[in-house]
């Protein structure tokens, strides 16, 4: 083979590898996200592009808020957050786990593999504050004391 | 031994001896490393695992940088060698250098990243904690001075965000991040724009804000993270109080907006909770500690 033929595939070859690398680095679709846990893949929606976000520290956003609960994602340490407002703290709860997994597009499966704390504050229900009660349809999830 | 193979054994270890120094600090106090100088574009890193990390993607940049150099001035001297064989294939030879140390350099982190993502990602490693290093949890808080007590174990730290272990244990909470985080969970669950049910009336106004819930008619916020500072009777007045000297009647006033919004802020309302709870040592004057149970 030619000297200039072996160049021309070379730079062809690390032309086409340099294209191949951008795309698996910086390629993403907009409108998913895959979070790599401990016990596998999950890909959801981008809470960072849903409308009505609002944008919180540490490149957080707020994607769900209203008078039953608020739901937040931090994208460092890929968690999510779920703060109970209402005080019929049950309703709430089964409400915003509902909306966890509409907004998401997830199963219960997949939910329980995310970072997901669900705590009430003092302010709402005292006896029920300070816990991290997670999703209560997971193994580790925790019910509300009675 | 001849001279360059030497050179090559120094070299080598040199590297090692710079990359694995850090780790004597592990031996006096985990995650207490911070390099005396930046890693240019990424500030000092705060522990050995993100030094490590710091120094792979600096090397990143740098291959990224060098690369780009070395092919302008490989296409500059092709351009300017006017026929001359030699020249030419010198300049060849750079451009074919800075892309094969290019596609190399990305090549790993693509390698690296198929094979974990987490492996790439500063957040994503960390060391085993030192028994020294403080509690795990919220529920044996770890305080400072001779008055300190553990919790009684009923209350959670925040699990991310803001109010995460981790994130406050890089503020002057430092060993109380843990009982700041539980603190943190049982006042707002983590939610930076909490609003408190402590309501000024007649107005029905929130007074308690954020992730500590500050009481904005009864203390200044504090820090370099707060736009503005006065709040207590600068935004609602008089005091609004609980408990057996209960006062829910204050009005609005100047400052409330700005006060709002500088309490809401994460970084402020932190920085705040840190200077009234003596960084994190006495929690008194929280609800939440109640039944967290933390030094008063």
């Amino acid at each position: 083979m030619h000297t200039k033929t072996a160049k021309i595939l070379f730079i062809s070859f690390g032309g086409l590898l340099l294209i191949l690398i951008f795309y698996f680095i910086f390629s993403k679709n907009s409108n998913q996200l895959t979070i790599k846990t401990p016990t596998g893949k999950v890909s959801i929606i981008n809470p960072a592009t849903l409308p009505n976000k609002k944008p919180l520290s540490l490149s957080g956003v707020n994607f769900k808020e209203n008078a039953n609960y608020s739901i937040d994602y931090y994208p460092q340490d890929q968690g999510f957050i779920i703060a109970i407002l209402n005080t019929d703290i049950q309703l709430a709860r089964d409400m915003a786990e509902k909306d966890l997994l509409t907004t998401l597009n997830i199963s219960q499966a997949d939910a329980c593999k995310l970072k997901v704390s669900l705590g009430v504050p003092f302010d709402v229900n005292e006896n029920a504050s300070g816990i991290n009660y997670r999703l209560s349809f997971c193994p580790n999830g925790k019910t509300f004391p009675k | 031994m001849n001279f360059k193979l030497k050179q090559k054994i120094a070299t080598i270890a040199l590297f090692f001896v710079l990359l694995f120094s850090p780790l004597l600090v592990l031996a006096v106090d985990a995650y207490k490393y911070s390099p005396m100088e930046e890693i240019p574009g990424f500030g000092r890193p705060d522990s050995y695992e993100l030094y490590i990390l710091t120094i792979y993607k600096f090397g990143l940049w740098t291959v990224g940088i060098s690369a780009m150099l070395m092919i302008s001035v490989g296409a500059f001297m092709y351009i300017t060698s006017a026929g001359n064989t030699s020249a030419t294939g010198k300049a060849k030879g750079i451009i074919f250098d800075a892309i094969a140390g290019l596609i190399l350099a990305l090549t790993s982190y693509v390698l690296l990243y198929t094979i974990n993502p987490e492996l790439v990602n500063i957040a994503g490693i960390s060391l085993p904690q030192s028994s020294s290093g403080g509690s795990t949890g919220g529920s044996s808080g770890s305080g400072s001075g001779s008055g300190s007590t553990s919790g009684t174990g009923k209350c959670e730290p925040a699990a991310s965000g803001p109010c995460s272990i981790e994130n406050l244990k890089k503020t002057c909470f430092g060993d109380n991040a843990a009982m700041a985080s539980a603190i943190c969970m049982g006042e707002s669950s983590g939610k930076e724009s909490k609003q408190s049910g402590d309501k000024c009336q007649p107005d029905n106004f929130p007074v308690s804000l954020g992730l500590f819930q500050i009481n904005l008619s009864a203390h200044n916020l504090s820090g370099s993270s707060c736009p503005t500072t006065t709040c207590a009777a600068s935004a609602a007045a008089p005091m609004y109080t609980g408990g057996k000297n209960a006062n829910h009647n204050c009005t609005q006033k100047s400052n409330y907006a700005s006060c709002v919004t500088a309490a809401t802020t994460a970084a402020c309302n932190i920085e705040t909770a840190c200077k009234l709870s003596n960084n994190g040592a006495k929690w008194g004057p929280w609800g939440a500690n109640s039944k967290c149970g933390f030094p008063k």
